[in-house]
């Protein structure tokens, strides 16, 4: 019965997608942000969430950050490498690598670290090639927090990005500066993994912006 | 050198050459500041004041200003490493002219203290005091972070409702932090002698009673005390005596002896009711160890 009322808001907010103007132009608190907010109790792992994910919001100023963490209550946040290169995708079917898509012109064949099979597994999975052509895993388009998503990739034998916790308690006593430059210090350090970072995926399991969004990109001005 | 303000008197104007001062933005803008801190240094106004004006040009306008007889001067030695600053007055024409303006009320205008009462010690110590730390928290101004001042003189509120026409808040200072949309205000008082806990809760209460509770969502009052002693002393008779206070209205406090530099504003350097605690050590006090910064955008 849930899932036939899924379905239904589900329908009512593509419907709203088609007849209002785009999210970024719509104001926080308006009702097309209220019935995706249910929806995302309802059916967390709704297709239409991977859709509104695409479009990641970027700050430049760290204190804009700090603000949205006081709003949210102080909530748990994780933090890994944004990668400033593009993306392959990798889909599998019934537990089979079925497709590996990038506008990357790269010999798959040369791409170490693709595990081809993962038992019972039907979804998306998106990396990025580091400099010794190995694929690192950030993300997977499936239900989950994420932790759960890193075990996931983990257990399946991908090669994850380092990550921490977003120091969301110290906000209060840490000033923005030190903030920023520990921030800074995590992206050099994944830049001397050879990896290209150009900043910071703040990544959270409850939503931090309007229209469920649960995550958010900080590119340092002093980058 | 001597370390008060006996001997201190008014700069002479003679032999001075007079100048036509034009009355623009910029000298109402100096002129108010002068009026609303009741004195100020020329390094103060310069910090309030520099990211609009060059240097240069603030020294030679309050030296005009001075000529025109619109302004007061005198030189004092603080006891600081400053030397003999010399600090500005309004005159009674400076007085004037803001009253042609009309940015001001009569009443407050009139209030405004005359030399020999800014001269005398106590007085011009808490008057210096406060301007220069006003002065110094404004020059934290960069970027998305706004920081804007009222002075002494126009922070204060009158209650109009009753005949007495009585002053219910009397901050030494107002700051509005204004970033990313959000203004919050703070009621700043700067304690330099110790009060009674009476007198103290007496102020408090005036705040609470005054302000509007929708308003307090963005309101701190923010104590900075003159010694560490003294800000203990406090959080010990506010928890003692009055704790629900502290649920009507977001009180921080600091102490002189962690604002030595402008950027400290900014850092982790306040007491609040999330972080003060009580301590049972033979006697009872108050632990103020941990500090947070006045705003978590910060």
């Amino acid at each position: 019965m849930t899932n036939i009322y899924a379905e239904l808001l589900e329908q009512i907010i593509v419907e709203m997608r088609t007849v209002l103007p785009h999210e970024k132009d719509l104001l926080p608190g308006h009702e097309y942000f209220v019935w995706l907010d249910f929806l995302k109790k309802v059916k967390p792992d709704s297709k239409l969430f991977i859709h509104s994910n695409n479009k990641i919001k970027e700050y430049t100023d760290i204190r804009e950050i700090m603000l949205l963490a006081e709003t949210n209550h102080y909530p748990a946040w994780y933090i890994q490498p944004h990668f400033n290169e593009e993306d392959i995708i990798i889909t599998y079917e019934n537990g089979e690598l079925k497709n590996i898509s990038s506008e990357l012109t790269v010999d798959m064949s040369e791409v170490w670290a693709v595990p081809r099979q993962i038992l019972k597994f039907s979804g998306v999975i998106k990396g990025i090639l580091n400099t010794q052509k190995s694929f690192i895993a950030y993300d997977l388009e499936l239900a989950g927090t994420f932790l759960q998503k890193k075990e996931f990739l983990k257990n399946a034998g991908f090669t994850t990005p380092e990550f921490a916790l977003f120091p969301t308690a110290e906000i209060a006593s840490i000033s923005s500066n030190k903030l920023e430059t520990s921030l800074i210090n995590f992206i050099s350090q994944a830049r001397e993994s050879g990896l290209k970072v150009d900043g910071i995926s703040i990544v959270s399991d409850t939503p931090l912006l309007p229209g469920a969004v649960t995550q958010i990109i900080f590119i340092p001005q002093t980058n | 050198m001597f370390l008060n303000t006996i001997d201190v008197t008014l700069t002479p104007r003679k032999e001075v050459k007079v100048y036509n001062v034009q009355m623009n933005q910029s000298t109402l803008e100096m002129l108010s500041l002068i009026f609303e801190f009741k004195l100020a240094t020329t390094w103060q106004i310069t910090r309030f004041l520099k990211q609009r004006d060059k240097v240069n040009y603030i020294y030679l306008k309050l030296r005009r200003l001075w000529q025109a007889g619109l302004l007061e001067s005198f030189k004092i030695f603080t006891g600081s490493r400053a030397g003999m600053p010399v600090y500005y007055m309004l005159s009674k024409r400076g007085l004037e002219i803001l009253n042609e303006a009309g940015g001001y009320d009569k009443l407050r205008l009139k209030n405004y203290p005359q030399a020999k009462t800014l001269l005398s010690w106590n007085l011009f110590r808490h008057e210096a005091e406060v301007v220069e730390l006003a002065s110094l928290e404004a020059k934290n101004t960069v970027g998305n972070l706004k920081i804007i001042f009222k002075g002494e003189t126009e922070s204060l509120a009158r209650d109009f409702r009753s005949d007495k026409n009585i002053e219910v808040l009397t901050p030494d200072y107002t700051v509005f932090y204004l970033a990313f949309g959000i203004t919050e205000k703070v009621y700043s008082e700067y304690e330099r002698t110790q009060k009674s806990v009476g007198a103290m809760l007496k102020k408090i209460e005036r705040y609470v009673q005054y302000l509007n509770p929708d308003e307090n969502l963005h309101t701190t009052l923010r104590f900075v005390f003159h010694t560490p002693q003294m800000e203990q002393a406090f959080w010990l008779g506010l928890l003692m005596n009055k704790a629900s206070f502290l649920q009507k209205l977001r009180i921080f406090t600091t102490n002189l002896s962690l604002l030595e530099s402008f950027p400290q504003f900014l850092e982790p350097i306040y007491v609040s009711e999330q972080t003060v605690k009580l301590l049972k050590q033979g006697r009872l006090t108050a632990d103020l160890t941990k500090r947070i910064k006045l705003f978590s955008f910060l």
